[in-house]
């Protein structure tokens, strides 16, 4: 895993204390009971209703709502549920001027914190780039924070009040406990010594999530894709309840190129190949498992793959690409046989699909597992191709085109 | 930091932290098929102490393990050409503070007093390793800047000043997060890299020195690589994966100049894939005059594209985030600065099938 977005509420509860303010948003979701009574208690202040999954440009796209008023509520959730979201923030509204509006972002990088700030935030900040200044605070910076603001930092914030300069030592403190790796407040205003942010944008290490959530009363989770397919869900689920990690994305359910690859490298070597010969368009998926899954890993995400190609209602021709590079501890004989396992189940119905599976794969085990795999497919009628680690990697990739050509 | 030559003349001693059975097993393959007289793990730091059974050749044999580094004193009697490595194979959680007990352990409690003045003036944290490998993928980022902090004898490790005469371990070699190793052929395989099985060892000629190094952000790539260099009819002069994480301890650059230093290096083959901007810091090396050995890269995400938004691909820094950051982009920028690149992997096997001998 790497670096995850954060929803805009646990972002703005965890950054808030950092400045001296009392997060009030209420973060719910469209089957949370009687939502339409959240903002109660809050009739004399104004509320701005916002989607909250990690959504870019949310302003541009409408999912934004200013100055919403209590009845209007259920309706947009509705409206914004049928466009496929589920999470929502309500939040008092804040009163200010649109030129005040400050643009600021810290992003860890090897050598430090990388600052950018602009006097020209907002949601325009794209068509003002150019004034987005950028400085790097010395890695070392990280452990002497509190000693004092670097040169860099103050050079950037000069004029700009010693607030904000006062702010980014006791800032990156927090982004270094919490493991966050990218902070964007776009936009804020200043209302005297006072920051008061308006959108936050977080991602943090989700390699460093079990860590920090010791640490906190309530867990963090990373902001779902709001769009996910049934399959993409169910895989996800799969993924984190095993130590191996099984990786799908859906591209293209009428595409014919089905991918069922392992290892990080040599499944982006595979599809780029797909891509690279011109057959992109027919790339119906991107996935990789890795980090030596067990027998019963791959037959659980096989399987789910397969269901998902059994759902085509075309009588095209289509290809399976099975294909890693050569391992160097991943036992082949041992995710084949999950692998087979799932085939065998639904070996009748994916030959009525015209489907040909093409294997190449290298490492522990290689002759037992391609030996197994080969016999299987001959069996079975749905044999392409079966390589071991002699053949280029991407010889595969040809073959299944030459196969639907 | 240690350099190849260094490394082929010496003896490689190898401290394991975890007891990784198939792993460690596959470096004593590698030993006796080099024709090494004993094998290169020296210890095994796990939660048991005794000894652990493994096989060199057909003799078993008993290797010591211990629960804590402060039983690690084997090396401080070594001779002069003893060189002392650690192969870190314990989980991403735990790999910072296993890795900085070790060093740390070994700095105050046991190494000899010459190393400790060494560490002392370096005021880094080495012990008495030469270098090191860390495996664990799911390493924080903190954790890995952590690692690279302690160890590093300058603020800024990308920008090490290379004239200055090395003091052998205040500078050491540490390479991944997420690293299946550090391979030289014939003389040490610190890792899984080229396989664990002695079929793979034997059919890669792991053991038989040549021209050809192979530098790779992605363990399987790796291997694959050296498959496509020992398939051309070309041996290895090392190989190393510094690993697909977002703050590799070795950064790509630093592997190049260990390949530019390195007199049996005639070619480097590549491997690196969208996300971050590593490939802009050998381009720099290009145009400083300070890497001029043959080069073939391949940048591997292309299929970003096809995606609606750019995608987290299979290593943690395999996402583009703005455009410098694309396979495309790379791609470009490397050929401008006058390396060989390919324009799909097929493209990469033809450049590399007419590799010379």
């Amino acid at each position: 895993m790497a670096r995850v977005k954060l929803s805009e509420h646990d972002a703005k509860h965890l950054i808030y204390p950092v400045f001296n303010l009392d997060y009030q948003g209420i973060s719910f979701t469209n089957t949370t009971p009687n939502f339409s009574k959240l903002a109660e208690g809050h009739e004399r202040s104004r509320m701005v209703l916002k989607v909250d999954q990690g959504v870019k440009k949310r302003g541009k796209q409408g999912l934004i709502k200013l100055n919403i008023k209590k009845d209007e509520l259920a309706p947009t959730i509705h409206k914004w549920s049928k466009l496929g979201y589920s999470n929502f923030l309500l939040e008092p509204m804040v009163k200010h001027e649109g030129a005040q509006e400050q643009y600021l972002a810290l992003e860890r990088t090897r050598e430090g914190w990388l600052l950018s700030h602009s006097d020209q935030g907002g949601v325009e900040i794209e068509s003002n780039w150019d004034s987005v200044t950028r400085t790097l605070l010395n890695r070392n910076s990280r452990l002497q924070v509190e000693k004092g603001s670097p040169a860099g930092e103050r050079r950037v914030l000069a004029g700009k009040g010693e607030s904000l300069s006062k702010l980014l030592p006791p800032l990156i403190k927090k982004l270094d406990e919490l493991h966050i790796t990218f902070l964007e407040i776009n936009p804020f205003v200043m209302d005297k010594e006072q920051i008061i942010p308006l959108d936050m944008a977080v991602e943090i290490d989700s390699t460093a999530l079990s860590l920090i959530n010791q640490t906190l009363p309530f867990p963090l989770s990373p902001v779902q894709d709001f769009d996910l397919s049934p399959v993409e869900s169910r895989i996800r689920e799969l993924d984190a309840a095993t130590p191996a990690a099984l990786k799908f994305n859906l591209l293209n359910p009428a595409g014919r190129i089905w991918m069922l690859l392992s290892g990080g490298g040599a499944s982006l070597v595979l599809a780029d190949e797909v891509a690279d010969l011109g057959l992109g368009s027919e790339l119906a998926n991107y996935g990789e498992y890795s980090g030596a899954p067990s027998t019963d890993d791959t037959y659980a995400y096989t399987k789910l793959i397969l269901t998902q190609i059994l759902k085509t209602d075309h009588n095209q021709s289509q290809a399976l690409i099975i294909a890693g590079g050569v391992a160097n501890f991943t036992d082949v004989k041992k995710t084949f046989l999950g692998i087979i396992q799932a085939l065998d189940e639904v070996k009748a119905k994916l030959v009525k699909k015209n489907l040909r599976i093409f294997v190449r794969r290298g490492g522990p085990n290689e002759e037992a597992g391609l030996h197994l795999m080969r016999d299987f497919l001959e069996g079975a009628d749905l044999i392409g191709s079966v390589h071991g680690h002699t053949s280029p990697l991407t010889t595969v990739v040809k073959e299944a085109g030459e196969y639907l050509s | 930091m240690i350099t190849l030559p260094e490394i082929r003349k010496g003896k490689n001693q190898i401290v394991c932290l975890g007891n990784h059975h198939d792993i460690i097993q596959s470096i004593l393959d590698f030993d006796y098929l080099s024709g090494k007289k004993e094998g290169s793990v020296t210890q095994i730091i796990t939660a048991r102490k005794g000894y652990a059974k493994y096989f060199f050749g057909r003799q078993e044999i008993l290797i010591p393990t211990l629960t804590s580094p402060h039983g690690v004193t084997e090396f401080t009697e070594s001779t002069e050409s003893t060189v002392p490595w650690f192969l870190n194979l314990t989980s991403g959680r735990r790999t910072l503070s296993s890795t900085l007990g070790l060093l740390e352990g070994l700095t105050l409690q046991d190494s000899s007093q010459k190393t400790r003045k060494a560490a002392q003036k370096g005021q880094t944290l080495s012990g008495i390793f030469s270098g090191g490998v860390l495996f664990a993928e799911n390493v924080p980022e903190l954790h890995s800047l952590e690692i690279i902090n302690q160890t590093s004898s300058t603020d800024t490790p990308t920008r090490r000043p290379t004239d200055q005469p090395t003091r052998r371990h205040a500078d050491p070699l540490i390479i991944g997060p997420a690293s299946v190793g550090l391979l030289v052929p014939g003389s040490l395989k610190l890792g899984p890299i080229g396989g664990i099985t002695p079929t793979q060892i034997k059919e890669s000629e792991l053991t038989t020195p040549g021209s050809i190094a192979v530098l790779s952000a992605s363990g399987g790539m790796t291997n694959e690589l050296i498959n496509i260099a020992i398939g051309s009819g070309h041996h290895l002069s090392f190989a190393l994966a510094f690993g697909g994480d977002r703050f590799p301890a070795l950064s790509p650059r630093d592997a190049f100049l260990m390949a530019e230093s390195d007199p049996e290096t005639k070619t480097v083959l590549y491997y690196g894939e969208l996300g971050g901007e590593d490939e802009y810091e050998l381009l720099k090396l290009r145009e400083e005059g300070k890497f001029t050995k043959d080069v073939i890269a391949h940048i591997a995400g292309t299929v970003s594209s096809l995606f609606k938004e750019a995608p987290q691909f299979g290593h943690a820094k395999a996402k583009a985030n703005k455009k410098s950051e694309t396979a495309l982009a790379k791609r470009k920028a490397l050929k401008e600065a006058g390396f060989q690149v390919s324009n799909s992997f097929s493209h990469f096997l033809d450049l590399t099938a007419k590799l010379q001998h």
